[in-house]
């Protein structure tokens, strides 16, 4: 038998057959694939919704993680920076606390800071914390003060301290100010140091504290003495000490007992009474 | 894959799969797979990327399912096959006896054939596809299936004539 492929290809063609699925079984079939294609997209649409599920709680977890994220930032870093800050008032050292005083310079992150914080602690307790304690920048201005015997015009910032309400002015010499605890201390950047610390001691006497203070200083002293009383309307003594030179002051103010101290190099000895007096007087 | 799609489907081709399926597996013993190349169809309807035709893709899982089937099943049953090409018209029993021993013996020739032969012997010989959906279907280029195609036509000759002396 011999083939050419013409003929082989008609030969190929002659096999196609005409056959084709019986209709009963192409029915049974189609039934099948039917109920095959209902139950894989049902499969299909659980998984999807599994996926989506899954996808929208990962999402909601995230979401929640990253929230109490922020929300645990807002709350601790305050508390955080005030820890820091007591601690190098302890230790002393005044290097650090300057890094610690550029993050407060203009006064309005300490008080968010301290905002955010008493919202949190505003129905623990009564007695006053930390959080509650804020110190408020309300303006500025200019005070005329002698140095070395001339009058002099200087710039001055007025500040409020809650939540006792006592306000007061500070010369810009001491531009700088930072919150440690319930302490707000003034100080600046210069060469020639110098700073005051501010706070209150509440429920207190007057005699109390002023006796309490005197045993934190040694050397030779000027005082005690009563602070002149039309300088503030409020009762006071003070007491300086010639050594360093450092000193305090406190005033009764109703049933709390505010206390001022300083501490400056001797250096700025020509600047720094002036502006202390200027300081007592602003107190209202 | 809807109920609906693959319904429709099945009526335009299934009867193109079945004949395939015939060609290929040399058996005309082919529901099942019919039916489980129109499953595969559902299962895999995602990787169905509509460049094709139905028809090709169709055919290119039924030859997979074909392939595997041939390695389980070896048998082939070819009386059974050729009685499907039995005609309807009058001719004598001595002609009809002699164009069945003909295709039988064309059959067993393809069935000897190499798998790229006796995929596009089967596919451009049988099927009479175009050189573009046997491509398609192959994953060859348009030039390779031609050329395969030829040769096909030769190795075929060869082993007809083989079936033939044997015989």
């Amino acid at each position: 038998m011999s083939h050419n492929e013409d003929e082989l290809k008609k030969e190929l063609k002659e096999l196609k057959t005409k056959r084709s699925l019986e209709t009963e079984k192409k029915e049974t079939m189609k039934m099948a694939l039917q109920k095959h294609a209902k139950k894989k997209r049902a499969k299909s649409k659980a998984k999807q919704t599994f996926i989506w599920f899954s996808s929208a709680a990962a999402i909601l977890i995230c979401g929640i993680l990253v929230f109490q994220m922020i929300n645990n930032d807002q709350i601790t870093l305050p508390a955080d920076n005030n820890q820091e800050k007591e601690e190098i008032g302890i230790t002393g050292d005044d290097n650090k606390e300057s890094d610690e005083v550029d993050i407060l310079d203009d006064g309005q992150d300490n008080n968010e800071a301290e905002d955010q914080g008493s919202e949190d602690t505003a129905n623990e307790t009564e007695d006053l914390s930390p959080l509650d304690f804020k110190v408020d920048k309300i303006g500025e201005g200019t005070h005329t003060i002698l140095i070395e015997g001339m009058e002099s015009e200087e710039p001055v910032a007025h500040y409020r301290m809650e939540p006792y309400g006592i306000e007061y002015s500070v010369d810009k010499f001491l531009d700088k100010y930072a919150i440690e605890d319930t302490t707000v201390r003034y100080h600046n950047d210069y060469d020639v140091e110098a700073s005051i610390v501010m706070y209150v001691e509440e429920n207190a006497s007057i005699e109390q504290v002023f006796s309490n203070l005197q045993d934190d200083y040694t050397g030779e002293s000027d005082g005690p003495y009563t602070l002149p009383e039309d300088e503030n309307p409020y009762q006071g003594i003070g007491q300086d000490f010639s050594d360093t030179p450092e000193g305090f002051y406190v005033y009764q103010i109703e049933e709390n007992v505010l206390v001022i101290q300083y501490e400056y190099d001797a250096e700025a000895g020509d600047g720094m009474p002036p502006r202390l007096d200027a300081l007592q007087k602003s107190i209202k | 894959m809807d109920e609906e799609l693959i319904t429709d489907w099945f009526d335009a081709y299934a009867d193109d799969v079945y004949r395939f399926l015939i060609y290929y597996t040399s058996t005309s013993d082919v529901e099942d797979l019919v039916q489980e190349v129109f499953i595969k169809a559902i299962d895999r309807y995602d990787s169905f990327k509509g460049d094709a035709s139905p028809k090709t893709w169709l055919i290119s899982i039924a030859r997979n399912l074909a392939i595997d089937e041939a390695r389980k099943n070896k048998r082939k049953d070819w009386r059974k096959l050729i009685k499907s090409y039995e005609s309807k018209v009058d001719i004598s029993p001595e002609d009809k006896h002699l164009i069945s021993e003909r295709k039988l013996e064309l059959h067993q020739a393809i069935s000897k054939l190499k798998q790229d032969y006796r995929d596009v012997v089967i596919l451009r010989g049988i099927e009479e596809l175009s050189v573009m959906e046997t491509a398609t279907i192959l994953k060859w280029s348009d030039s390779k299936v031609r050329v395969t195609f030829h040769r096909a036509l030769k190795a075929l000759k060869m082993h007809v004539e083989e079936v033939h002396y044997e015989s």
